[in-house]
């Protein structure tokens, strides 16, 4: 076949800024994509892996619009200046986040409606909802509203609406993200069914996983700039330490890595004096932060030098299992025969008999399938939703008959949907929103110094000092995630609860994520963290629980 | 003939983006929950002061239609956005009923349409936008009139009830819609619209 | 409750009508309900509307409706009873006079508003979205994607209601204090002004996933769901049409 021989996705010399940005978010990309082909973009958090797919499949700039240079094509077609449409029975897309991909309200409705806007006959839109709704498991919930599914429910459902268009290439952005560990398996199946029959394929993800093991091509993307590409063998044999340093491979073993993360800190600002190729360049951006601040204010690199080593001194007292020490046995909140129905959806509770405590100092990992039951228990642990009498209690205390105000004061909740989380236009306003509540400020107060500074330093650990004037909308997905968390452990509290905070993140997420979780247990905080992958959150002996079906099925200890 | 007018009705249809068809559906949903909100303001007015008092609230009734005209400035805008908020408002339940839901959006979709299509879609001041607001007000009033048996409170509770709603078009309608508008547009998202577009 | 939507053997008369004769009927009952002067054809066909909705629909008696009733209607009938002279007086206090006209009067106002606000609720109760989208395309003709615009509107509103609450109990949770008089109408607009600016910001992500599944890629599209309008719905249309011009004349 002739088309074998000509690129199917071509973009040469593709930059792109977004509209209120100034800095071009993608620089210089030139990528090709033969028919046929897997390729997978891996990038940290921030990399513009979402703005590159939204490059190829138009969205920007048709949509959202802003500035982009250099050629894209697909097939004989640019993306971005094409008829609406038209792009659509050859391309099929998913966003990273899965709720805006929901538009037409009932999961059946959802899988037909690209196929309905094709003009494919009603007998094989029939067909091709049967056929996706059970390759990913959706046919108890077929029925069902959108915006009543989990989190999973509602990628499982995105991701059958593209599929069900049969188109020739695919582009999904962090396909696998809020998917249990069937459910990406389930996945992997469908992409290489779809490979092996010929499909051409673009996946975008943050982390190296096994899965890239299984594609064709591998580009490695870096602060908007392809940094690296090749098969998955040759990356991982020649330039371990580069994917290590870019986060997207966890540090190797021996090292913590939180631990991994000072050192190459501290070498970091010696490379870059010598080295200008070295490519750590691209990669440190809090601890870019940190250095360039320290350029200016000796006394600031002082200061957050020091208060670097008071974190990680702690976390590596920490080393040892919270469960040895913290053993006060004083619960921070008792589940007693938890049951729960949603109003209007009474098929079966989503949860049903729960039952368990959490003490003081403890990380308790929350696990289960999709659909399970873990973000309603969450919502209902953190008063977002409000609990049954004598179900609930805190300090002995029922929560159930408290205002959400009593019971918000002492928990910090991390949203699963980060978006939903936000209530502020700017980075930086919504880290110091807490701060300002507790302190009954306004928000044309002045805030007192020591509470900025911590901020500051928060923000800066967090990599996201720079886009404090930014809206926290136009963070990528990876950091929002670490914002949304940050900005609860300024304020402290005895209880965190994080649902999904790994998803869809990089190392270097996850790692400030693990270090935060730890000084606040170490500080006497208990916390639960709702995870799908609770192999990133294990380790210093926390607590698993699973749920199934809404109920508690398993409890143990890992080591 | 009506050939030809079906079709440039149709290309006038077609010249609307999806993203034009959402913003007018987002705007329709958001009066649908605005008037729930304010139904239960609207019966204290109403048992307060009769329809005077009900009558100083009508121009919210109407803003989201003339809002989507503002930013979207393409003939059509306000029946179909006024269609769209007319029926769903019929499926979310209205306490006035479907019809007097039907006949409203009839009544100022037809008032905008002929007001901004005599300016030929050129004018967006403030001012025009406050005499469209205004202007949309009495055709239904009148049917409203006839339809809620306010005929016998008598003329003068009518015309100062009259009085009252065309001000409260004139300031709640079209004085808030430029001021949304132009607080929207601030924010940058609507950069893609006509409205707010680069190129004006 | 959801799964029972495709099941429309299961249903009573009003849900298994088609959304077109409905909305006829409907409006035909709404030009009789404000014709009418007279408070015993008013309490007539009030009665049977509400007895057609209460076994078409099966759950009417409920009491946020007659609450919603009562809330409509008792202010209503009082002004409109004390507004109308005529007749004999009942009973005076000042200037305030009860007149047999005014009693009549308030009672056919009430009944009216009681009627209208009953079609709206039979309809919204008992139709599904969905078939009025296919019959606005399919038998109307009204191009589809201003039929899509309906049922968007239709499904944000549960959407932005979760999100609306969602974004209420976040700022709860961020430890935003219970405020009272001026500074609550503050956090009232900053949080309506954010849930706002929230849902304007999808508008762009929302409308990129449409389009990216071929939403207006040709001028017309299939449908999964089929609307066939029944036979008999034209007789139903027609009947109602010519019952109505009937009582009209009549009464
Ligand atoms: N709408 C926007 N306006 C301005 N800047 C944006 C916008 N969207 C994204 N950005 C910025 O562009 C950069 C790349 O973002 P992008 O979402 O592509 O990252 P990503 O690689 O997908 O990250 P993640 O893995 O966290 O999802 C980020 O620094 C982000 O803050
Ligand atoms: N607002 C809602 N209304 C009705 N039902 C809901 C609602 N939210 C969730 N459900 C249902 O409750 C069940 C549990 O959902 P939940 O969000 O707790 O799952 P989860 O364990 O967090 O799953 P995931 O891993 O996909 O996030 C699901 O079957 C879901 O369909
Ligand atoms: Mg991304
Ligand atoms: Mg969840």
């Amino acid at each position: 076949m002739s088309t074998e021989w000509i690129p199917f996705v071509q973009l040469s010399g593709v930059s792109y800024t977004y509209e209120d940005s100034t800095s071009p978010t993608l620089e210089q990309i030139s990528l090709e994509v033969q028919s046929g082909e897997w390729l997978m973009i891996i990038g940290g958090s921030g990399s513009g892996k979402s703005t590159l797919c939204r490059v190829m499949n138009g969205q920007l700039p048709r949509i959202a619009g802003g500035q982009r240079e250099g050629n894209v094509r697909i097939g004989d077609i640019d993306p971005g200046f094409a008829e609406p449409g038209l792009l659509a029975s050859r391309m099929g897309s998913l966003g990273q986040d899965p709720d805006a991909e929901l538009v037409v309200g009932m999961v059946e409705d959802e899988i037909a409606f690209g196929p309905e806007n094709l003009r494919v006959p009603a007998e094989e839109i029939g067909r091709r909802i049967d056929h996706w709704t059970k390759a990913l498991n959706l046919q108890s919930i077929r029925y069902e509203s959108v915006h009543q599914l989990s989190g999973g429910q509602r990628q499982r459902t995105a991701l059958a609406a593209v599929l069900s268009l049969q188109p020739q290439l695919l582009i999904l952005d962090e396909p696998a993200a809020s998917l249990d560990p069937a459910g990406k398996q389930d996945l992997l199946r469908i992409i290489e069914d779809w490979h092996q029959s010929g499909g051409t394929l673009i996946t975008a993800s943050a982390r190296w996983e096994e899965t890239v093991m299984l594609c064709s091509r591998v580009v490695i993307l870096s602060e908007g700039r392809i940094v690296l590409q090749g098969t998955p063998d040759e990356l991982l044999l020649h330039h371990r330490s580069l994917l290590e340093q870019l986060y997207i491979l966890p540090p190797r073993t021996g090292q913590s890595v939180a631990s991994k993360a000072v050192m190459s800190a501290a070498g970091y600002s010696r490379y870059s004096d010598t080295d200008q190729n070295f490519h750590a360049d691209h990669t440190m951006k809090a601890d870019k932060a940190i250095t360039r601040t320290t350029s200016k204010t000796e006394q600031h690199h002082q200061h957050s030098e020091k208060e670097h080593h008071n974190y990680y001194s702690e976390t590596m007292s920490m080393a040892v299992p919270a469960s040895a020490t913290v053993v006060s046995r004083q619960p921070v909140v008792e589940v007693r025969d938890l049951t729960y129905s949603y109003s209007g959806s009474a098929a079966y509770p989503a949860l049903d008999g729960v039952q368990f405590t959490i003490h003081v100092g403890e990380i308790v990992l929350l696990c289960g399938v999709n659909g399970s039951g873990k973000t309603t228990l969450t919502r209902l642990l953190s008063g977002l939703l409000q609990p049954p009498v004598r179900s609930i209690y805190r300090n002995g205390q029922d929560t159930g008959r408290q205002s959400i105000y009593d019971r918000a004061a002492d928990t910090g909740y991390v949203f699963q949907h980060p978006d939903h989380q936000w209530v502020a236009s700017t980075v930086w306003e919504e880290c110091v929103y807490g701060i300002r509540a507790s302190l009954n400020l306004r928000s044309r107060d002045i805030l007192p110094e020591s509470y900025r500074k911590e901020a500051e330093d928060m923000l800066r650990f967090a990599g996201l000092l720079e886009r404090r004037e930014d809206s926290p909308y136009s963070l990528g997905g990876g950091q929002k995630r670490l914002l949304a968390a940050v900005c609860q452990f300024l304020l402290p509290r005895p209880l965190y609860i994080l649902d999904e905070p790994g998803s869809a993140a990089d190392y270097f997420t996850i790692d400030r994520l693990l270090y935060l979780c730890r000084r606040a247990a170490s500080q006497g905080a208990a916390l639960l963290i709702v995870t799908h992958e609770p192999e990133l959150f294990a380790g210093s002996g926390a607590r698993m629980l699973t749920l199934e079906q809404g109920r508690l099925v398993e409890e143990k200890y890992s080591i | 003939m009506s050939n030809v007018m079906n079709r440039s009705v149709n290309k006038t249809l077609q010249s609307f983006t999806t993203m034009e068809i959402v913003l007018m559906a987002l705007l329709a949903t958001a009066n649908a929950v605005m008037t729930m909100y304010l139904s239960g303001v609207n019966q204290l007015l109403s048992s307060i002061g009769g329809p005077i008092m009900t009558s100083s609230i009508t121009g919210l009734y109407m803003i989201y239609g003339l809002l989507a005209y503002y930013i979207i400035r393409k003939p059509g805008t306000a029946v179909i956005t006024y269609a769209l908020g007319a029926l769903v408002q019929c499926f979310v339940g209205t306490s006035y009923g479907i019809a007097s839901a039907l006949a409203a959006a009839f009544c100022y979709m037809v008032i905008a349409e002929l007001i901004f299509g005599l300016l030929r879609y050129r004018r967006w001041s403030m001012g025009v936008m406050m005499l469209v607001g205004g202007a949309m007000v009495p055709i239904w009033f009148l049917v409203a009139v006839q339809m809620f048996g306010y005929s016998k409170w008598g003329m003068t509770v009518l015309s100062i009830a009259m009085i009252v709603r065309i001000a409260s078009g004139v300031i709640l309608c079209g004085m808030l819609t430029v001021i949304f508008g132009k607080a929207i547009g601030k924010t940058g998202l609507l950069r893609r619209f006509a409205a707010f577009s680069r190129e004006r | 409750m959801s799964s029972t939507k495709n099941r429309p053997e299961s249903r009573r008369f009003l849900y298994r009508i088609d959304p077109l004769t409905k909305m006829v009927m409907l409006l035909c009952i709404s030009v009789l309900a404000v014709h009418i002067e007279h408070a015993l054809p008013q309490l007539l066909l009030f009665a049977v509307v509400w007895i057609a909705i209460a076994i078409g629909a099966g759950q009417l008696v409920s009491g946020p409706l007659l609450r919603l009733l009562a809330a409509i209607g008792i202010p209503y009938f009082g002004l409109s009873m004390l507004s109308v002279r005529q007749g004999d007086i009942w009973w005076q206090w000042g200037a305030l006079q009860l007149t047999s006209g005014g009693l009549e009067y308030g009672a056919v106002m009430t009944l009216r508003i009681f009627i209208l606000c009953l079609t709206s609720v039979a309809l919204s109760l008992t139709t599904d979205y969905r078939e009025l989208v296919g019959a606005l395309v399919l038998k109307l003709k009204v191009p589809y994607r201003f039929a899509y615009g309906l049922a968007l509107a239709l499904t944000f509103l549960p959407l932005l209601r979760e999100e609306a609450r969602l974004a209420l109990a976040a700022r709860r949770l961020r430890s935003q204090r219970k405020a009272r008089g001026w500074a609550a109408l503050l956090q009232t607009k900053d949080y309506m002004g954010a849930v706002f600016t929230g849902s304007i910001r999808r508008i762009q992500h929302i409308a990129g996933a449409m389009e990216a599944k071929g939403f207006g890629a040709y001028p017309d599209r299939t449908f999964y769901h089929r609307f066939v309008l029944p036979v008999s719905a034209l007789y139903w249309m027609s009947g109602s049409v010519l019952i109505t011009i009937m009582l009209y004349i009549i009464l």
